[in-house]
């Protein structure tokens, strides 16, 4: 060792530093985690215009001042005299830090300069190879080329693996792996009679293609995808997303490539001819919790959900954590804050407000119909598009036209035909009793309600409403109340004081809390707005005019609709003229009306009305008058003429004033034909069975993209420079021949050269066999991370993984077939000090089971288990009044399942994001809150708590006990007893074991037949009933399986 | 990738260069011996400092109690009552999407008579009578503000730290920090109650331990059979059968140890030793009915309703005396934006005296010294008017900008108004405290510092106060 004292520091002998001085594995972590705080990445942040992070900054002159590292030499090394400098103005890091380095921590850097400081790329960004298998020396060991990488390790440091686990252990340790069920006893009995030296790949390959596997592997990426059945925030009301769930079990059990399955869930929606199941596929990226809160500025949350998909997406398949450079570049990996709005651009341009609704579904959707419904509904579209070009073909006679214009216009006959489909005026002279007449039919007045009393003014024509804070005037439910398949009009008077933002003239439509559901009239940007809205703004149509309203003068507003669900079949015109228009939303094709769940309802609707929305800006002090409604499209000509602007004697006299065409149309609109009856018919038709279908969110882009910008400190208002998509270039570049939009950012992270994406899920699934991954840190591979125990295993196995076009299955059997995995867990006498972690997997692993294998193995080995594979969440025991403690809203009550729901596999059990099923957060499943790749594994007296008193497991162990006595008729105690022990835990118990199984089973016997009353109070447990002809041996046994669920035996991977 | 630690050559060198000598065992978490993840989870010893306070009572007010019908008073506003709030105060301020369709902003004066009491002469509307009777224990901090405006995040962010979802919340930090004072008992414990028409929805995430270990998560006792999930054994079983289960579990579980010698079984023995040493204390420490009649009446009539604001503060009290570390109460009735002067008065009437019965209970057993209480909501509201404000009604909407909180016992100042807000009751003019100052006080009353509690997770340190919070020195004693 190098004596450096004429270099101002000793490199001290005893602190045992490694031979080479890895700048990976031994300097960047100490860099990263005390010095890139303020000399890092993030540029606000860098103090004194020194970066520590990268080759160039570590090694040249900062300013006047000197090198920060300089190789060979410590003494002009100013980064490393500043940490030993006794000064407190000089040393690094600095007091207020309060961060500091600990002897041996100098000493390791002292070394690394000693030895030349030799600096590398970060480990995890550069493209994995595969390295030549090692030597080792025990050559018989190794089943596979894992176990050189873990043999040669164990090797140079004097161990030896373990040896292998019994075959009754391995066998319920392989089935619990892939399939998250324990082995049945005749599994284990072929499984131990079967001498043949395949038979444990055999077993793998049966596992692996039971449909319970993708369960299992589902339950993982649940808490990846952050899966919930309800929205969370306040309002935290369901949402149908189990399709999703569906959708991953079957890939999974399809074993569809990982590349595909990653883009898929990003892109889906983007690939050619995108399928049901490829669009399903990206609910994954509108899992995120969702906010409803009444008093919520929509648009804030929009961001946060695309911030949530930008980090989810990162950590879920890239494992970097890129949320940290939402306010400020990343402080230890280099992703500047602009990069994060790069790839924040790739998921900006969804169909959504930021607020979901309550009730429905929150959009962008994707119907779901079954291929029968969707036929008849094609069919259905087809006879309207015919029907919609024959009424648009009818023709009469031009000499017929001509007669019946010339009789049109005498008389005001015009005028006559029109007040045939006048459904509603309102000119609002004065209020009787709160109400305005109605001059069409007197039964149906308009009521105005309001905190305060509501005045009229001098309107066009006599008086007018003056629209005042929180005054409205209803016209009641039964008046306009349209479809989108109905034609209508409507025509108004209004004095605008003001240029308005955005306000509502008249709305027939539900609360924002209720997705605007049904027809409205804005003003947005001074602009006239019309929409009509299944669940806006992703199914409904929206048409802005294109030249704003005038204001503080009298101007009649008009427009039509031909009940085509399409924006062009709408058309304004200001004072009769009309005025062209641009359709902002175009997608309508289900049902305005309004439908709910009573459940559902926090806003009552109220019917069509002008004035105050509750919570929406109203036209505050402008005028409202000579209110028309209309239960037919009106043609051009005749809102001109009802305008006044067109006089009768011109049209009448001038044959060049409208085409034939528009004339034509006049005369069709005062027709009724059988085409158009037909049509309306099928239309109506058409709309219940498309309307009554259900719905899953979805991605779905927007045709015009939204503008992305950073964003200062992430907050969602504060816009800096515009940014357009692309990906961290310090990964891997975004190349041209990616398309520009998701799918490019999928096929970039799974591109062949991306250094991440195949060492990441190579690591999880790792993590899924031994409890932990090759890097520890599942979610960070930056480097702040923890660095692989087995980098070159990691490596190998990544390349691997692709080479074999992205075989998940084939990856898990892989590992499954090593010698290291088939070790025996037990811990060693020679292990216990030297590597009690087990990170150098000299045995096999060990650790408690996931909570869904806990329940899970509970019903499988009884029988209660129900075999049905995906569906809607269910309810199983909970503890009585938890959610409506929690919450005042009348869907926060839990309705407990029945029957064979309370049986299900523990991943369908219903997430509630506010209030998780107690049994499942107490044994450390992940919040869901958002994107998560490793579960907590702890012990508390909590967990004890359910173990022995939650009632499924005491039901689960009478089922047990009870199927022993019916099966096996016939049968000794101990015969009994050792049935049970290996139901539960895949192996027969030991001579030890079983004698003390005995007693208990003989004390519990002894004490159930002293007490008849608690047997059978104790046989009650849970919702299941079976038979019982004698109920004392039946509660022994009972009580004996539930105990056995209560030892390590049951509840841990062996 | 060709470098590990290959070259390590003996036993004694692995084991010394991965555990002991890079100083990883602090915590005894760390002991990967490939990863040089030097750091333990939280820097220095705890206390890090003298602690005044051993354990924590918050006296959450869900919904956002309105700080200028309460304590904050206000005169300028009755004299005000019905203009329009100047916009030099109101600014451009955000406001929430509850009112932000309304065209006014009429001043609404409080309804509620205010007057000075005690020696420290700290103003209490009539609504509170009760409270009035203790002011001199208390600390008012009248300059509280936050940075949501909605219930979710405010709640979210005054228990966690962050206003999204998943950090650790409060209480989970303190039992992260302080470790375990009661063997029978868990760090944490959380108590609902209900308010009287209006209720804020609370969510099980708010006593959630995030990302540290699941067993500094806090418990929620409730009123009723099982205080917690599970704790009674099922019908049934009886004590001695459990006992002789358990006995039997003990020695399955060690054969097994013989086997494996995996230690954790050894931690899983414990586990249910604890838990049933759980379902002994815990129907005990619950059971108020031995309390003194006395006793019982200083937390008003409402102390034999299981499950109400008062007998959850008599079981604070008996928590406190068991050592509990961090007892957290919700009340969920305080969001009032209308018919505020009825609802106001009857959430009062709920919480008044039992907080007041709580601080004098407290106070007769020598516990306040060292237990901090903390009574205060997530927001404040409006000094205008939310709908139309009448001759005798009014409603406030949430407001961020300026709330009330109260402090009393652990190291606080008595009787002690800190914090001034504007004549409007709308801005703070001195001494803002932020709801990371105030965090920070609370782990400082502990005798932690706010910023050496750290949780490394996913490549950062966390913390309790984000990278923020200063300690308000002035109100310590």
């Amino acid at each position: 060792m190098t004596n450096c004292d004429d270099q101002g520091y000793k490199i001290k002998e005893d602190f045992n530093l490694p031979d080479i001085v890895d700048y990976n594995f031994h300097i960047k972590p100490i860099l990263s985690d005390r010095c890139y705080k303020c000399h890092g990445p993030d540029v606000q942040e860098r103090k004194s215009d020194l970066s520590l992070h990268t080759n160039e900054g570590l090694f040249n002159r900062i300013g006047a001042g000197g090198k920060p590292i300089v190789p060979f030499n410590i003494k002009k090394s100013e980064a490393f005299q500043r940490i030993i400098s006794d000064d407190p103005e000089e040393v690094m890091p600095p007091a207020d830090s309060k961060l500091t380095l600990n002897d041996q921590e100098i000493a390791l850097i002292a070394k690394w300069i000693d030895q030349g400081a030799k600096w590398k790329e970060h480990w995890s960004f550069s493209k994995p190879a595969k390295a030549e298998l090692p030597n080792i020396v025990n050559k018989d060991w190794a089943f596979n080329e894992i176990d050189h990488f873990i043999l040669s390790d164990l090797e140079q440091k004097g161990l030896n693996p373990s040896l292998s686990a019994d075959k009754e252990v391995l066998l319920r340790r392989a089935t619990l792996d892939i399939t998250g069920l324990p082995p049945t006893l005749d599994e284990i009995k072929e499984f131990e009679n079967n001498g043949s030296n395949s038979v444990f790949e055999k077993t793998l390959d049966r596992l692996l293609e039971s449909k319970a596997y993708g369960e299992r592997m589902a339950s993982d990426w649940m808490d990846i995808a952050r899966y919930a059945d309800t929205h969370g925030y306040l309002d935290d009301t369901h949402r149908e997303v189990w399709h999703w769930r569906n959708w991953v079990i079957d890939a999974f059990n399809d074993n569809l490539p990982y590349d595909d399955f990653v883009i898929w869930q990003l892109a889906g929606d983007l690939l050619q001819d995108a399928t049901k199941n490829q669009t399903i596929a990206t609910a994954f990226n509108r899992l995120h919790r969702q906010n409803q809160e009444g008093g919520i500025i929509a648009e804030e949350y929009r961001v946060e959900y695309v911030a949530d998909r930008v980090s989810t997406t990162a950590k879920a398949f890239m494992g970097i954590t890129m949320e940290c450079a939402r306010c400020h570049d990343h402080k230890y990996d280099p992703i500047s804050q602009k990069e994060f709005y790069q790839m924040a651009a790739f998921f900006n341009n969804s169909f959504e407000l930021g607020r979901a609704p309550i009730g429905y579904e929150s959009g962008p959707t994707m119907t779901l119909i079954d291929d029968i419904k969707a036929q008849n509904i094609d069919s259905i579209r087809q006879i309207i598009q015919d029907l919609e070009y024959q009424v648009n073909d009818i023709k009469v006679d031009i000499g017929e036209l001509n007669q019946w214009k010339k009789n049109a216009l005498e008389d005001q006959n015009w005028r006559t035909f029109i007040d045939q489909n006048l459904k509603g005026f309102y000119s609002f002279e004065s209020l009787v009793d709160s109400k305005f007449d109605n001059h069409i039919h007197s039964k149906n007045p308009a009521h105005a309600i309001s905190w305060k009393p509501t005045h009229t003014a001098e309107g066009i024509n006599g008086n007018a409403i003056l629209l005042e804070e929180n005054n409205a005037v209803l016209f009641g439910k039964e008046v306009g109340n349209f479809d989108r398949t109905d034609a209508f009009s409507m025509s108004i008077w209004v004095y605008l004081n003001e240029k308005y933002d955005d306000a509502s003239i008249l709305d027939n439509c539900d609360h924002k809390w209720h997705a605007y559901r049904g027809y409205e009239m804005r003003i947005v940007d001074g602009k006239l707005s019309f929409r009509m809205s299944h669940n806006y703004p992703q199914n409904a149509i929206r048409v802005d005019s294109k030249s704003d309203l005038p204001t503080k003068k009298w101007i009649q507003i008009t427009f039509t609709y031909d009940g085509s669900s399409r924006a062009n079949g709408i058309h304004f015109y200001f004072d009769g003229t009309p005025i062209s228009s641009t359709p902002v939303f175009d997608d309508l094709f289900k049902s305005i009306r309004h439908d709910y769940n009573n459940d559902m309802v926090v806003m009552p609707y109220f019917g069509l009305k002008v004035g105050s929305r509750m919570n929406d800006p109203t036209l505050l002090r402008s005028k409202i008058d000579e209110f028309k409604i209309y239960d037919r499209e009106l043609s051009e000509i005749e809102v001109g003429l009802l305008s006044g602007k067109l006089s009768v004697n011109k049209l009448a006299d001038d044959d060049h004033l409208f085409t034939t065409e528009q004339i034509q149309k006049w005369y069709n609109l005062n027709h009724d034909n059988s085409e158009d009856n037909q049509l309306y018919k099928v239309r109506e038709i058409e709309n219940d069975l498309i309307t009554d279908t259900e719905e899953v969110m979805v991605m779905q882009d927007h045709k015009s993209v939204n503008s992305t910008y950073v964003l200062n400190r992430g907050i969602y208002n504060q816009r800096l420079e515009e940014v357009f998509h692309d990906a961290p270039s310090e990964i891997l570049e975004f190349t041209e021949e990616l398309p520009e939009n998701r799918l490019g950012l999928a096929k970039w992270i799974v591109h062949p050269d991306h250094p991440l994406t195949s060492r990441v899920v190579v690591n999880r699934i790792w993590q899924m066999l031994f409890g932990k991954g090759l890097v520890t840190t599942p979610d960070d591979f930056g480097n702040q991370g923890a660095l692989p125990s087995h980098p070159e295993l990691l490596d190998w196995l990544a390349v691997d993984l692709v080479e074999n076009d992205w075989n998940i299955k084939g990856l898990i059997k892989k590992i499954m077939l090593s010698h290291t995995y088939q070790q025996s867990s037990n811990s060693r006498s020679d292990l216990e000090d030297f590597d009690p972690e087990n990170i150098l997997l000299s045995r096999g692993p060990r650790y408690r089971l996931p909570v869904e294998m806990i329940r899970d193995q509970a019903l499988a080995s009884s029988g209660l288990l129900t075999a049905k594979i995906g569906g809607p969440s269910v309810k199983p025991y909970q503890p009585e009044g938890l959610w409506a403690e929690q919450a005042f809203q009348a869907w926060a009550n839990y309705e407990q399942s029945e029957g064979e729901d309370l049986y299900r596999r523990t991943l369908y059990t219903y997430w509630k994001r506010n209030t998780p099923h107690p049994f499942l957060t107490t044994f450390d499943i992940s919040d869901r809150a958002t994107c998560t790749v490793k579960r907590n594994i702890t012990s508390t007296p909590t967990q004890s708590l359910m173990l022995l008193n939650y009632p499924v497991f005491h039901e689960a162990a009478r089922r047990l006990a009870e199927k022993n006595l019916i099966e096996i008729v016939q049968s000794t105690t101990s015969k009994r007893i050792e049935y049970i022990f290996q139901s539960l835990t895949g192996r027969k118990p030991s001579k030890r074991e079983q004698s003390t199984l005995e007693n208990f089973y003989h004390s519990e016997k002894e004490s159930f037949m002293k007490n008849k009353s608690s047997t059978n109070e104790y046989l009650k447990i849970g919702e299941y009933r079976g038979t019982t002809d004698d109920p004392i041996e039946l509660a022994a046994l009972t009580s004996l399986g539930h105990s056995i669920m209560n030892t390590v035996n049951f509840y841990m991977k062996i | 990738m060709e470098i590990k630690f290959n070259n390590l050559k003996s036993r004694r060198e692995f084991l010394s260069n991965s555990l002991t000598g890079l100083g990883a065992t602090a915590l005894g978490t760390l002991t990967n011996p490939i990863s040089n993840t030097f750091r333990s989870h939280s820097s220095g010893k705890i206390p890090h400092f003298a602690p005044k306070a051993k354990r924590v009572i918050f006296l959450f007010q869900a919904g956002g109690p309105s700080q200028m019908d309460l304590f904050d008073y206000k005169p300028l506003l009755n004299q005000l009552n019905g203009k329009e709030i100047p916009e030099s105060i109101r600014g451009k301020q955000r406001v929430s999407g509850m009112v932000s369709a309304q065209g006014k902003f009429p001043i609404a004066g409080s309804h509620f008579k205010f007057n000075q009491y005690g020696e420290s002469g700290s103003w209490v509307s009539d609504l509170m009578p009760h409270t009035a009777e203790i002011v001199d224990d208390l600390c008012f901090i009248k300059s509280m503000n936050t940075n949501a405006i909605n219930h979710d995040p405010g709640v979210t962010f005054i228990q966690s730290g962050s206003e999204q979802t998943g950090r650790p919340s409060m209480g989970s930090w303190v039992s992260y920090g302080l470790g375990s004072s009661n063997k029978n008992l868990p760090d944490y414990v959380v108590l609902l109650s209900r308010g009287i028409r209006i209720q804020t929805t609370l969510k099980s995430t708010l006593w959630g331990n995030g990302f540290l270990p699941s067993h500094h998560q806090g418990v929620q006792f409730r009123s009723g059979k099982d205080v917690i999930h599970y704790l009674n054994n099922p019908n049934g079983v009886d004590k001695i059968k459990r006992r002789k289960a358990l006995d039997f579990i003990q020695n399955m579980n060690e054969i097994e140890y013989q086997t494996s010698l995996d230690k954790e079984i050894a931690t899983q023995i414990k586990q249910y030793e604890m838990a049933y040493r759980m379902q002994m204390s815990v129907p005990d420490v619950t059971d108020v009915s031995k309390e003194k009649d006395k006793i019982k009446e200083m937390y008003g009539p409402d102390v034999n309703v299981p499950g109400s604001f008062a007998a959850n503060c008599l079981l604070a009290r008996k928590l406190a005396e068991q050592d509990v570390n961090f007892i957290q109460l919700y009340h969920m009735g305080w969001d009032h934006h209308f018919d505020l002067p009825s609802r106001l008065r009857a959430s009062c009437q709920q919480t008044d005296q039992p907080v007041a019965g709580l601080i004098k209970d407290l106070k007769m057993r020598g516990l306040l010294e060292d237990t901090l209480i903390i009574w205060g909501g997530e927001f404040g509201r409006t000094s205008f008017s939310q709908g139309t404000l009448t001759n005798n009604n009014y409603g406030r909407d949430h407001h961020p900008r300026c709330f009330t909180v109260w402090l009393a016992g652990g190291g606080v100042k008595k009787g002690l108004a800190y914090g001034h807000t504007d004549e409007f009751g709308y801005n703070i003019i001195q001494d803002p405290v932020h709801v990371h100052d105030l965090q920070a006080t609370i782990l400082h009353l502990l005798g932690i510092d706010h910023e050496r509690l750290t949780y490394k997770h996913q490549g950062r340190y966390y913390r309790l106060t984000d990278v923020h919070g200063k300690v308000v020195k002035e109100i310590l004693a």
